[in-house]
């Protein structure tokens, strides 16, 4: 795919020539946008990528795929005054190699012309670019090598875990993204991710079945474990097989491993600008994002330089630097992580929108969550997104266990349920950490009280 | 440059180039594009549907398929991901003794969407003043509507598939219209949406004033709804919450890429009984003016209607090319793909439960205490367990027969699906459709489809 700018955050050229954005007459499009009237200013991403995929059933392959595709994000503003009162036009188009570009970027012009926005300024050069970690050169080197000495260490682990791997897709995927816009800022950064999605089959003495389901992105190859993985999907997966219903009832219940992945979405959603700016957060700025709380109390993160963070980014899609920001700090909204749109619509700092999510972990091991007992302990949902804007949660149990002074019980099926604000008055973080996706935080968080259906 | 029959002779020849090596070859362009206006309290958003347009070149090696696909559709560069294909069939190695595929009878077709009125022909202004109008309305109709967001989108899929006896071309066209509140009194907030979705054009962007004034009402009974108390009740499901069951239930449980990878039950039900006699489910992409239909899927098939579920018995899975060939099962359209640069694999297209004979009235008439099911939110379903999830914004309470109005918000449906299917007792007599749903296979690969079905009634465990 072209050259590597490197191995991190590339550049910042205000003004320079000579940087290669690798778009079919990238040059005549720009000229052509400098001279549109009435357009006030624009935004250029070019995003050049390229992808290599392998997908195996039962150890057979079922295809594999290569692709490469460019293309050109634009975004266009047509600032102007009405009644009065300045406001501003706004229209994004992406360009495929040969579109008819004039013609595109005229209609999107007429497209941004009808819209009435509040204005705002776009960052200009300048910028403060952080060296962070988003591209791999190790993994993007040699894609395939790479993707067969994953899907090979699945296979190897299924074997010595006496799991049947029932299906795998490894891919890897290398972009190159560099942006431009009309004040002059010219940055651009490559990012590298690896995709493992697997299917662990157990098999009980009576002939029951039974699956777990992995699945994950990585930044850099050094953070692939496909041992681990398949270890602890073979243990879902065996466990599943004598998992039964939970009781019904009011449980205290621990997340942990995939049910951290959206459980703090809740106050990420409300933490944002849009949901200030459009009149739907309940969070005000130095006071309690939870009431009457009597457990520990939430002091969250944004970090956009989290070390193989799928959210690491140096820039946001309007070239401004992204910074980290304390944004809930012991239980009290501090500061609202916002990009610079609603920073200037809601008078704030510009920091970019929230990446990756860091939760300070608590004083309690994660051992000692599971006391007093019973406890629900929660591994996987089926899905589980809690309302952004009502904070309602429910999610069904595809795997969990159910612990009680009698021993421990995988559980499967029935529901968890409650509300975001009235569960997190009596939370409990575990001190050790853990790292997913785009979080890093307690290994586990106890919530008390939640409504369980079961059996 | 557009994708239309004009590409059918390059690709005809990538097709004649590969198979000159490999036994199977096929060529698939896609294009879409579109437009999207968002109309909210406070801001605007006018602009192009993120475009897709792009080729996915596939081969069968006589083992396996292999894919190269590109966005830059110029000659050299088709030619360039030809070879980069017979490369790598090469690397791979060709077998001539594997399993065979069927490319199909020979034929060349058209199709296209007709719209009443085409979204182009109509200025953008216009568009803009009526979807105005329309959230102006909205948000007017209570003072506790925080913000009121209209959505309109207008989506124009041309796609040309090629293999060595067919030469297929269609323009499908999709309109979706969607209301969304987020309403808040106190400390209390709520979001609601409505809406649809239909091939066609700007015809279908109006979302019409009782429906607005339904969805007004029922986001306020979320302000003031409780929690119910888990249980086993009575429930009769929505033709929207029937929907999502078909579609969780026995729409990925019948995905036949499943059965290959041993990961779904229902291969080893096919031809037993599932569910209540009363039932009978299908999957059907040729259904005229929905928005999951299309005349072939992205693997070259005809689409027409599968029969999931026949009188309570599972009949038919739903194949790609890759599992209908190796299963020996028969093919069905629905292979689809997310975009060129994504795999194909067996997905629902419109799945709805068939019509029944009961009306809402017979199905009320003796539940003492229960719930009826409205406003879905989401489903998940597990093929290998059975286990499913349907959640909801509304439980409206049922006593002696007669909705109360108390509603409890939001609402789970969790337990198997057999058991569930089973539990069904009686099967309204009119279907609707709702088109808004998108579906994802484990996490990704989003597609359009739709689900719907008559009102349900059931015994359902709610939490």
């Amino acid at each position: 795919m072209g050259e590597s700018y490197g191995r991190w955050t590339l550049f910042e050229t205000s003004g320079a020539t000579g940087v290669n954005m690798g778009f079919p007459g990238l040059d005549e499009i720009l000229m052509f946008l400098s001279r549109m009237k009435p357009l006030t200013a624009w935004e250029a991403t070019i995003v050049n990528s390229s992808a290599f995929q392998e997908f195996r059933i039962l150890g057979d392959v079922e295809c594999i795929r290569e692709l490469s595709s460019d293309r050109l994000y634009l975004r266009l503003y047509v600032e102007r005054e009405l009644d009065g009162k300045r406001i501003l036009g706004e229209s994004s188009l992406v360009l495929n190699p040969l579109d008819d570009f004039r013609f595109r970027i005229r209609r999107s012009i007429d497209m941004a012309a009808l819209v009435k926005n509040e204005p705002f300024k776009l960052p200009g050069p300048g910028q403060d670019y952080a060296e962070v970690e988003t591209h791999d050169p190790a993994m993007a080197a040699n894609p395939f090598h790479n993707i067969a000495g994953v899907r090979n260490r699945l296979e190897a682990k299924s074997r010595q875990e006496l799991v049947v791997l029932s299906s795998s897709e490894v891919w890897i995927e290398e972009k190159r993204r560099t942006f431009r816009n009309s004040l002059g800022i010219e940055a651009g950064y490559s990012e590298t991710e690896l995709f493992v999605d697997f299917v662990c089959l157990a098999k009980s003495d009576l002939g029951h079945e039974s699956e777990s389901h992995g699945s994950r992105k990585f930044r850099r190859l050094q953070d692939v474990n496909p041992e681990s993985m398949v270890a602890r999907n073979a243990r879902f997966a065996r466990d599943t097989l004598f998992a039964e219903e939970p009781p019904t009832g009011e449980f205290d219940v621990v997340f942990s491993h995939e049910s951290l992945d959206s459980l703090f979405n809740y106050f990420a959603a409300q933490s944002g600008g849009p949901a200030a700016y459009h009149g739907w957060s309940r969070f005000k700025i130095d006071e309690p994002v939870v009431s009457e709380v009597v457990g520990d109390r939430i002091t969250l993160t944004s970090d956009p330089s989290l070390h193989g963070g799928l959210k690491t980014v140096p820039f946001d899609d309007n070239g401004l630097s992204m910074k980290p920001v304390k944004v809930i700090e012991d239980g009290f909204l501090r500061r609202r992580p916002v990009e610079q749109r609603y920073a200037q619509y809601l008078n704030l700092e510009p920091s970019g929108a929230l990446t990756n999510v860091v939760v300070k972990p608590g004083a309690t091991p994660f051992d000692s969550l599971f006391h007093p007992k019973p406890v629900l302990h929660c591994v996987r949902f089926s899905t589980f997104d809690p309302n952004p804007v009502s904070g309602a949660f429910s999610g069904e149990i595809r795997l969990g266990y159910w612990v009680t002074d009698s021993g421990v019980k995988p559980v499967k099926g029935g529901s968890v349920s409650g509300v975001m604000e009235n569960a997190f008055r009596r939370a409990t973080f575990s001190s050790e950490t853990v790292q997913r996706e785009a979080y890093f935080g307690p290994k586990g968080v106890k919530l008390c009280n939640l409504a369980v259906a079961g059996s | 440059m557009n994708i239309d029959q004009k590409l059918f002779q390059i690709l005809s020849d990538c097709v004649f180039d590969l198979e000159r090596d490999v036994p199977y070859a096929s060529a698939l362009a896609m294009q879409r594009e579109g437009e999207r206006i968002v109309w909210r309290n406070k801001r605007q958003i006018v602009e192009e549907i993120n475009p897709v347009k792009g080729v996915v070149l596939t081969a069968f090696t006589g083992k396996h398929f292999i894919e190269t696909a590109t966005n830059d559709l110029t000659s050299a560069a088709l030619k360039k991901v030809t070879r980069d294909l017979r490369d790598m069939a090469g690397y791979e190695g060709i077998r001539y003794d594997g399993p065979e595929v069927d490319p199909g009878p020979k034929m060349k077709t058209t199709h296209r969407v007709e719209c009443k009125d085409p979204p182009e022909r109509i200025p953008l202004n216009d568009k803009l003043e009526t979807l105005g109008a329309t959230q102006s309305k909205l948000r007017a109709m209570d003072s506790r509507i925080a913000d009121a967001v209209i959505q309109y989108g207008h989506t124009r899929d041309r796609e040309v598939f090629v293999n060595r006896n067919k030469l297929l071309y269609q323009h499908l066209r999709r309109t979706q219209a969607v209301a969304q509140v987020i309403i808040r009194e106190g400390a209390r907030s709520a979001a609601l949406h409505t809406g649809h979705s239909f091939q066609g054009g700007w015809e279908h962007a109006r979302i019409d004033d009782q429906e607005l004034e339904s969805l007004v009402s029922d986001g306020l009974l979320q302000l003031v709804a409780d929690r119910l108390i888990p249980g086993t009740y009575d429930a009769i499901f929505s033709p929207e919450f029937a929907g999502i069951f078909a579609h969780e239930a026995f729409g990925h449980g019948t995905e036949a890429d499943m059965f290959l990878k041993k990961r779904s039950m229902g291969q080893a039900y096919m031809g037993k009984e599932v569910a209540s006699p009363l039932v009978n489910m299908s999957d059907d992409p040729s259904l005229p003016g929905q928005a999951g239909s299309y005349l072939f899927d992205h693997e070259g098939e005809i689409s027409s209607c599968t029969r999931i579920i026949v009188g309570g018995i599972l009949t038919q899975a739903l194949t790609d090319m890759n599992s209908a060939m190796r299963l020996n099962l028969p093919r069905t359209a629905n292979g689809r793909r997310e975009s060129f640069e994504r795999k194909a694999y067996a997905r629902m297209s419109n799945t709805f439960f068939e019509a029944g004979r009961h009306t809402l009235d017979q199905m009320l008439s003796d539940i003492e205490f229960g719930y009826m099911l409205d406003r879905p939110s989401n489903g998940m379903e597990d093929p290998k367990g059975w286990g499913i999830q349907l959640e909801g914004y509304l439980a409206r309470e049922i006593r002696h027969g007669k909705l109360t109005g108390r509603v409890f918000s939001p609402v789970i449906v969790t337990g198997t699906v057999p058991e569930l299917l089973k539990s069904i007792s009686m099967v309204g007599n009119e279907v609707t459709i709702s088109g808004l749903g998108m579906c994802g296979k484990g996490h990704k690969e989003w597609v359009k489809v739709t689900d719907g079905g008559p009102y349900l009634r059931l015994r359902a465990r709610l939490g």
